[in-house]
């Protein structure tokens, strides 16, 4: 219940930002349609699905937890975090009620981003490929979110959140799967790959979109997903400074 | 009530209040948020996003959210901080009410006229009491400056502040015929503090 009073807040809270609304979701759909003009100079042997489905979980993935992380980290700055501590919540309840309310913007985000996709690049694929997609994409908007404020409670001001985009989004693009394959890596920098939580994302787009859906893939990806989640669900809570 | 705002700038003014309201379990919570706004003057600011509210403003939906759920206590950290005089007597008009509804409030302030308008003061000092008691009954701990006018001269003593110890000074110093005027000059509870503070630091 308390649970939902939050998640009900935080929908507020995006719905009067208009420009963050904008943002979260014009933005991914402009750099969509960039990839199909990278796309375009490259010769046509070059395989545009494998590139392409998995930038779509890491677009969603990048935003979200940028996004979040902004905003847990204004709660705490404007003292919101504390009041809400002092009128009852427990941080399970912020942490969760964050995940729910900005759900809906996440699957509104993906979707779009998804279709804009399948359009430009005419790729076809059956109910069940679209299913498994979109599975991958809400757990992984969920550890997004999560990551988000896990890491945001490194930061005190707004401006410290900008030192971990590079580690938690430029990194992961070189080796978590996104531009190179992990498995042709060196060994440490596979292994790094695997920290990040786009890892296994992109391993669900990929073995969605493979030849006659790779369910052998995409189940245990989305099993590491939420186990990702759960844990940050356990550990976010510990690493909050304020107390209950 | 924290002493920063401690709202959610985006969100209106009816919103902020609404989510403490709903956190307690308010029932209604958007009219009771409603009817704590007009109380507090707010009537014509429900709907404005909290950001585009003047200071004074923002403190008092701030004020709201911490009594929407009307708690039996309240807590609040220099409320009356950058207030104009105006709101400021309002909000003390308002915490009297309260207490005469036999709710407690408990406020932080460094203004010795606003801790005069409380029941009892607790004078805190590195995190230990100083001074405990009524306004009345702390200024009676301090001192009080007699002045006698006598033909063209004057003399004054200093005694304290209990009624006992100016009666005695009275009756010895004050009855003689020669006595034209008499000034009486109780310290005020700043001063009173201030001394308290000090003997605490020779200490």
């Amino acid at each position: 219940m308390r649970i939902l009073i939050v998640a009900r807040r935080v929908v507020q809270q995006l719905r009067h930002d208009k420009r963050f609304l904008g943002f979260t979701i014009v933005v991914p759909l402009i750099i969509a349609y960039f990839l199909k003009l990278f796309f375009d100079t490259l010769p046509p042997v070059v395989s545009r699905e494998a590139f392409v489905i998995p930038f779509t979980s890491y677009i969603v993935y990048f935003l979200t937890f940028i996004l979040s992380a902004l905003l847990l980290v204004q709660e705490r700055t404007q003292g919101t975090l504390n009041r809400m501590l002092i009128n009852g919540l427990r941080r399970t309840d912020i942490i969760v009620g964050y995940v729910v309310g900005y759900l809906g913007l996440a699957i509104i985000q993906a979707a779009f981003v998804l279709l804009e996709v399948l359009l430009l690049f005419k790729l076809d694929y059956s109910f069940s490929v679209i299913l498994a997609m979109g599975a991958g994409l809400f757990v992984l908007a969920v550890v997004s979110v999560l990551l988000g404020i896990f890491l945001s409670t490194f930061a005190r001001r707004e401006a410290q959140v900008i030192p971990f985009i590079p580690i938690v989004v430029v990194i992961p693009a070189f080796l978590s799967g996104l531009l190179a394959d992990p498995s042709l890596l060196p060994r440490w920098a596979e292994w790094i790959g695997k920290i990040f939580p786009i890892h296994y994302g992109i391993n669900l787009a990929k073995s969605a979109i493979a030849p006659g859906l790779d369910s052998g893939g995409v189940w245990p990806n989305l099993g590491y997903l939420t186990i990702y989640a759960v844990v940050l669900v356990i550990i976010g809570p510990l690493t909050f400074r304020e107390r209950e | 009530m924290p002493q920063e705002t401690a709202l959610y700038d985006d969100l209106s003014a009816r919103e902020n209040v609404a989510f403490f309201a709903r956190l307690h379990g308010v029932t209604d919570p958007r009219t009771v948020a409603e009817s704590v706004l007009r109380d507090l003057d707010l009537a014509d600011r429900f709907t404005s996003a909290t950001y585009t509210l003047s200071g004074g403003m923002q403190k008092r939906v701030s004020l709201a959210a911490a009594l929407v759920h009307d708690p039996e206590l309240l807590i609040l950290d220099e409320p009356t901080a950058a207030l104009d005089p105006l709101l400021k007597r309002n909000l003390w008009k308002r915490f009297r009410e309260m207490a005469t509804q036999r709710k407690t409030l408990i406020i932080s302030t460094h203004l010795i006229d606003e801790a005069m308008l409380c029941d009892s003061v607790v004078l805190l000092q590195h995190g230990h009491v100083v001074a405990h008691g009524s306004p009345d009954s702390l200024i009676s701990q301090g001192n009080v400056k007699l002045t006698y006018h006598e033909e063209g001269t004057e003399r004054s003593e200093t005694v304290t502040a209990d009624s006992a110890a100016i009666a005695k000074a009275l009756h010895a110093h004050g009855l003689s015929l020669k006595v034209t005027g008499l000034d009486i000059q109780a310290e005020n509870l700043e001063d009173v503090m201030v001394s308290l503070l000090d003997k605490k630091e020779q200490k």
